[in-house]
């Protein structure tokens, strides 16, 4: 899998305070999730990647090259879609999107013909001559998420795209988000305090904290960690216990029969169904122990602090 | 072309139908028809070009609703229909009496202020406003190439309205025959063009300085109002201090012959008097225009080519080359002041 985005020792102050803390950062291909607090330090990380802020320590690279040295070749192949609304009432979508497709440094004719066929992606048919001010809050995440990729980027930066939105928008703008990735094939970096939504969208996730990366990596892998079991037997109970307490593991049921293993021994699945089968139980389920992204993150802090 | 960045960071090697290939969903490339673009991708100067286009045409109402296109109209018709009617008055009547050219300045200088307060405020506002500025500056134009496309952009519109009725005016001259010979007229046209380009600069940097400051439209057009009626105030009181203290007759008979159409009476024109238009936009203006177009400047009762009636005019104590470094200083201290608040405004 390639490296989309590479900080290495990224380090970034503001008089006194560190927004950045030597942080070695490494997001690759697929929708990953720039998750913290606010003031944790994920705008701070994407203006260093666009370029728009120089680091204090430590670099970044971009698509393989250095953000600040090869600045605009490294942004012509990036899409940044700020937080909240961004583009003037009085213009009509498609006149939009042509023009940032230019800014983005497509020739003329070539921007006219994509800002048409991205905004036929993103849904926009017919209404892609309104003005957008006359259009609806999810209309205009489209035209905005148009407008982002309208150059062809390989990375998409999308900074809190459901700020402000209802629930309802907030929920069509969390199915777009993924049709870039698996239909344009765009890699996405989406920012948000909102650890649902990251939860929701994204393969994999970078945690920040006080400017400091508290944890990254596969979503999935963080969240399962190397902790144990958990599972549930219909009866026999007691007889399960006491054959994997025998082996060493620290089981207990809890009264509606499902007994949580912790342990990183890499025969507790082997052991556990073999207790199962002595005691002659039925299995109801049986499942790796799967960390909440919340629990994920405030240990992570935790640890980190 | 120059202007090419190129593909060097196609290192990817991979079409985008491939690049969508990797992802979990291949089959929805064909269903969207989604095409990737792996063509020539031009460099910033094309994106200042797109900005600067984009802000010129939003500064004359252009592709917009109607109560964006008043302001623009109507200081084009101010600027452009005594220029027209001056070309026709000398195709159609012999020896017509056209104001001089010298004058432009301080007759046009009103509507100019009143057009740079508004394209300025309003191009640089919006942007800041609505959060495209932040956009624009992701881009590979950056937070500089963002205020160099919007100088370009309000500077060019600027200029159209200072320059092309000025033009309009030396081809008034040149038709009614008034002058003495070709030099003359290119001469004309090009100090005309010289004068347009400094106090354009000087309106533009001006404005976008207080667009950048204030961040509001409203109230970027009211300050630059503002600031302009004050500093013209101020320099009316010193000149009218003056005045009085030195020679109050003049004054009168200066007044008498209709020379208030200057911002300062040609026939008053102390040192005082005269400096003191260096601390105000649209007396600059005037005054730059004078000396660049000097002959009628003190003409009494006609307007006559043949300069019969005038006096030449005396520039006492304070030379050109202080009102032209006065006009750049002003354009400096402008752009240094967006300059210096452009990374605030962009954050």
């Amino acid at each position: 899998m390639a490296d989309m985005i590479v900080a290495s020792a990224l380090t970034k102050r503001f008089g006194g305070f560190t927004a950045l803390d030597r942080a070695d950062i490494t997001i690759g291909e697929g929708i990953t999730g720039l998750l913290g607090s606010n003031g944790a330090g994920k705008s701070t990380l994407i203006k260093l990647v666009l370029g728009l802020l120089t680091p204090d320590g430590g670099s970044v690279h971009a698509l393989g090259s250095d953000a600040q040295l090869r600045r605009p070749e490294v942004v012509q192949r990036i899409g940044y879609a700020p937080e909240g609304e961004c583009f003037p009432s009085d213009v009509r979508a498609q006149d939009l999107v042509r023009h940032i497709g230019e800014v983005q440094g497509l020739p003329t004719r070539v921007a006219i013909n994509r800002a048409s066929d991205v905004l036929q992606h993103v849904g926009l048919g017919e209404e892609r001559f309104r003005p957008i001010g006359t259009m609806s809050t999810g209309q205009k995440q489209r035209v905005k998420l148009a407008a982002t990729i309208v150059h062809d980027p390989q990375i998409v930066l999308l900074d809190e795209p459901t700020n402000g939105l209802d629930p309802m928008q907030r929920d069509i703008m969390l199915e777009l988000v993924p049709t870039l990735w698996t239909s344009f094939g765009m890699s996405v970096v989406l920012c948000s305090h909102l650890l649902q939504e990251v939860e929701r969208v994204c393969g994999h996730v970078v945690m920040l904290d006080g400017g400091k990366v508290v944890a990254q990596g596969e979503l999935t892998a963080l969240q399962r960690g190397d902790q144990g079991f958990v599972f549930q037997v219909g009866h026999n109970v007691g007889a399960v216990c006491d054959l994997l307490v025998a082996k060493g593991y620290p089981a207990a049921p809890t009264p509606d029969g499902v007994i949580e293993i912790r342990s990183d021994s890499p025969c507790l699945g082997n052991d556990i169904r073999d207790a199962v089968a002595d005691a002659g139980a039925s299995l109801i389920r049986l499942e790796p122990i799967r960390v909440s992204i919340e629990s994920l993150f405030f240990t992570a802090g935790s640890e980190a602090a | 072309m120059a202007d090419t960045t190129g593909d060097s960071l196609g290192e990817r090697g991979a079409t985008s139908g491939q690049r969508a290939s990797s992802g979990p969903g291949p089959s929805a490339i064909h269903d969207l028809g989604y095409r990737g673009y792996e063509g020539e991708r031009l460099g910033p100067s094309h994106s200042i070009r797109a900005v600067a286009r984009v802000s010129a045409q939003r500064a004359l109402g252009l592709r917009r609703s109607a109560r964006w296109k008043i302001i623009p109209v109507v200081v084009i018709a101010l600027v452009f229909i005594p220029s027209i009617a001056m070309v026709a008055a000398s195709v159609l009547i012999d020896n017509p009496e056209l104001v001089p050219l010298s004058s432009f300045f301080s007759e046009a200088s009103i509507a100019i202020v009143i057009f740079a307060a508004f394209a300025g405020s309003e191009v640089v506002t919006s942007d800041l406003k609505s959060g495209l500025a932040s956009l624009y500056a992701s881009t590979q134009l950056g937070a500089l190439g963002f205020l160099r496309a919007k100088l370009i952009g309000i500077f060019a519109v600027i200029f159209g309205v200072v320059c092309f009725p000025l033009l309009l005016r030396i081809l008034a001259v040149l038709l009614q025959d008034g002058y003495p010979s070709w030099f003359d007229s290119v001469r004309d046209v090009a100090v005309g063009v010289v004068v347009s380009i400094l106090i354009a600069a000087m309106f533009t940097s001006f404005v976008v300085a207080v667009s950048f400051v204030t961040r509001d439209f409203r109230i970027a057009m009211v300050a630059v109002l503002a600031i302009v009626l004050v500093t013209a105030m101020a320099a009316g009181a010193l000149v009218d201090a003056d005045r009085e203290r030195n020679e109050p007759e003049t004054t009168v008979v200066a007044t008498e012959v209709g020379s208030d159409q200057y911002w300062f009476d040609p026939g008053d024109r102390s040192a005082r008097t005269v400096a003191a238009a260096m601390f105000s936009l649209p007396a600059l203006a005037s005054e730059i225009g004078l000396r660049a177009f000097g002959a009628p400047a003190a003409c009494e009762f006609s307007f006559d080519l043949d300069n019969a009636g005038c006096r030449p005019i005396d520039y006492p104590g304070v030379p050109t080359t202080l009102f032209v470094l006065a006009a750049l200083m002003w354009t400096l201290l402008g752009l240094g002041v967006a300059r210096w608040q452009l990374e605030r405004s962009l954050t």
